[in-house]
């Protein structure tokens, strides 16, 4: 008879647990700044809720209130030039970064001067989420979008999980890079039933990219709890599917969640360690947005939000300085009185008798700027037909165009790499659009799993964070199981994100297949889809001469374009310049010469 | 006559062209090779349309997923004193693409129906 035969997960979990040598290991400086961010960050969210009460912000806002020490444990333990992705609820990650980003290691907050350039990030944030001009994305993020790469907030993300697979593909450029940095990408518990979460992680997990995965498990997804929406109790067993590294913290212990993430970022800076996955379980103070507690909704009882209030983060940090002599009375109300004046400063720069100061609204003409980059790549293009390129000719399919063209981009610039299913396997490519390619270009040519939305939200992190991916998508309809990523994500952040933050090179290929009996999951004709979301260019070269010339004005963009490839021109010969180094500009048709009879 | 395409569909226009050149008809076709909509070359028709006032737009996605009439819809705005008659385009039935080999031909664009709507729309009989 068959027996079973028991097996154990191979999975590196654990608990990440603070005790006394966590309080001794820093000058007592240190401690207290940890304290005064936690505080700022409260003080800043309060007023931000008062500010929401008298109408002054437009929009959501969802306060971390009772999760400062995920963000600030967080960022205390990494570098200036370390990454974050975050999520709708991101004050504290932005703000957190900012001061990470700007105090000096040793800075005391009680003897030290506070640095100008943290107020002035104090005034961007607030100016953002009240929809401001002088914003870090000009006021179009607001609250939930927000994006300040010169301090490594590489993008917060409303779309739950949707920030995920681009957390990853920043990782990979600090990873191709060999920079030695990391990313963190923060979610919420409500982000691992998602399906990018998932890809992402799976991706994170293969190639094993420096990502810390920092799940701020607050408890609830709006009003429905982690008992309703997930069949496993402890979330961080996920990462042992990913082959990651788990980690559970206390995320109301800032000491603990700095420990947590010294660990994870010691074993990824330019290693091979896998991903580290940290369950930060904590809990927020009100309800998803706004200032009243989740009981009033019913989702959840007062006797649990009052056992977690026995648990604040700020309040226990606060009473271990002092009990432990790091912080005195006095110097406790000199930082209260600090962060009071901080954010009274900030909101003086937004706010004037109870009203917008006018000089900060955005412009109405001003409000397409930056849906797609200046053109400013283009400088010293000189654009040109293939009929007017000199030089011989030779004679070319279209398919070979394709890996000419391709090749001639990562022989020259070494920020192209190629990714999608398939495209190395077979000498090139399911079609063969990028034969011999994964040959001569080892490590950058990448067969990616069967995984859409993962491998090109990774591509749209990636174009982010410096790199120009070719994405080939392997028939248009698979472009709607990566919709979110490639519109939501990679068609709108460079306007979201204010138009001057980031620049988005992505380069996707895609090869329409009607007409092969494929039927009706893989004949579509993707342009009109791409063509809903303004950010995105899409070129249809019909021979392989045009090919060349928009392939190459697509790979010097700094927008996402799209290449629509047909598979009856696969085989169909053109002359082509054998000098490929020429650029036919966007938005010029061609009149067409008749065929012969 | 005017005739817009992008695509596979710019050699089956090419031939369609042809044709109707022995019949009298004489089409301009341009490949757009661009068709994001704000980037459109919108130039280059109204340079076209000026001469012919008749515009055919062809493709073969189907219909719901046609980006022709969002193009068809700009060039009746910014050209529609010269228009002298509807804009027509034509397209992909308006299903999803079946496997059976003459159920799919069937679903696309052929010759003969790209032909006939440049003739009606030359003959002004759309």
């Amino acid at each position: 008879m068959a027996k079973l035969k028991k097996l154990k997960p191979v999975f590196d979990w654990a608990e990440v647990v603070a005790d006394e040598k966590d309080w001794t290991a820093a000058p007592p400086a240190a401690l207290r700044n940890l304290l005064f961010q936690m505080c700022l960050i409260r003080r800043f969210e309060r007023n931000l809720l008062e500010l929401k009460k008298n109408n002054l912000i437009h929009g959501p806002v969802h306060t971390s209130i009772g999760q400062e020490a995920v963000a600030v444990g967080t960022m205390a333990a990494l570098g200036r030039a370390d990454g974050i992705g975050g999520t709708h609820r991101a004050h504290h990650q932005y703000l957190a970064k900012a001061c990470s980003y700007h105090l000096a290691p040793a800075f005391d907050p009680v003897a030290d001067e506070f640095p100008a350039a943290l107020k002035q990030a104090m005034a961007t944030l607030l100016a953002e989420i009240m929809g401001l001009d002088a914003g870090c994305c000009r006021g179009r993020g607001g609250s939930m979008h927000l994006c300040d790469p010169k301090i490594g907030v590489l993008g917060t993300n409303a779309i739950v999980g949707g920030g995920i697979p681009l957390a990853a593909g920043a990782a990979f450029a600090e990873k191709y890079r060999k920079s030695g940095n990391v990313v963190v990408s923060f979610f919420g518990d409500g982000a691992t039933n998602q399906g990018a979460f998932h890809e992402a992680l799976n991706l994170a997990g293969l190639w094993k990219l420096p990502v810390i995965y920092v799940l701020e498990n607050n408890r609830y997804a709006v009003a429905t709890s982690l008992a309703e929406s997930s069949a496993a109790e402890e979330l961080s067993v996920r990462a042992a599917g990913y082959g990651m590294t788990g980690r559970i913290v206390d995320g109301n212990d800032v000491l603990a969640v700095k420990a947590a993430i010294a660990g994870a970022a010691q074993s990824l800076r330019g290693g091979d360690a896998p991903p580290v996955f940290i369950d930060m379980k904590t809990y927020r103070d009100f309800h998803h947005a706004g200032d009243i507690p989740g009981s009033a909704f019913g989702y959840r009882s007062r006797e649990e939000e009052q056992e977690w209030k026995e648990r604040d983060p700020v309040e226990t940090f606060r009473r271990g300085l002092l009990a432990r002599g790091f912080l005195t009375t006095a110097q406790d109300t000199q930082l209260q009185h600090l962060v009071d004046g901080l954010v009274a400063e900030a909101t003086g720069t937004c706010v004037d008798a109870g009203a917008i100061k006018p000089a900060l609204l955005p412009v109405p003409s001003s409000i397409a700027e930056g849906l797609r980059g200046s053109g400013a790549e283009f400088a010293n293009v000189c654009f040109s037909e293939p009929e007017a390129v000199s030089g011989p000719r030779k004679k070319m399919k279209y398919v070979e165009a394709i890996a000419a063209a391709t090749g001639r981009w990562l022989e020259q610039d070494p920020s192209v790499f190629v990714l999608g299913e398939e495209v190395g396997h077979m000498t090139g490519g399911p079609y063969l659009a990028t034969k011999g390619l994964a040959k001569r270009f080892p490590g950058r040519v990448l067969d990616t799993p069967i995984s859409e939305a993962g491998f090109c939200g990774l591509a749209g992190g990636a174009a982010m964070n410096g790199l120009r991916p070719v994405v080939e998508i392997m028939f248009p309809d698979f472009a709607l199981v990566a919709a979110d990523q490639l519109f939501n994500q990679i068609g709108k952040l460079r306007h979201m994100y204010g138009g001057r933050n980031v620049d988005m090179p992505v380069v996707v290929r895609t090869r329409i297949a009607v007409g092969c009996g494929y039927g009706g999951q893989h004949s579509m004709d993707p342009t009109a889809l791409f063509a809903l979301f303004s950010g995105w260019r899409i070129v249809v070269p019909a021979t392989a001469a045009d090919y060349v010339g928009l392939f190459n004005t697509a790979m010097r963009c700094n927008d996402p374009v799209l290449i629509v490839e047909h598979h009856e021109q696969y085989n169909q010969v053109g002359e082509v310049p054998e000098n490929l180094d020429y650029h036919i500009p966007f938005g010029k048709g061609r009149l067409m010469a008749p065929a012969p009879t | 006559m005017t005739v817009l395409t992008h695509s596979f569909a710019t050699t089956l226009v090419a031939q369609a062209a042809a044709e109707l050149a022995a019949e009298g008809i004489s089409v301009e076709a341009i490949d757009l090779r661009t068709v994001s909509l704000p980037d459109i070359d919108y130039a280059l028709i109204g340079q076209s349309f000026t001469k012919t006032g008749s515009l055919v737009i062809v493709e073969q996605s189907p219909a719901s997923n046609s980006i022709g009439a969002r193009i068809g819809y700009e060039c009746q705005r910014r050209f529609f004193d010269q228009l002298d008659g509807p804009i027509a385009t034509v397209t992909a039935a308006d299903i999803p693409t079946p496997v059976s080999k003459w159920a799919e031909a069937a679903s696309l664009p052929s010759l003969e129906q790209i032909k006939a709507t440049i003739r009606q729309a030359a003959k002004r009989q759309l």
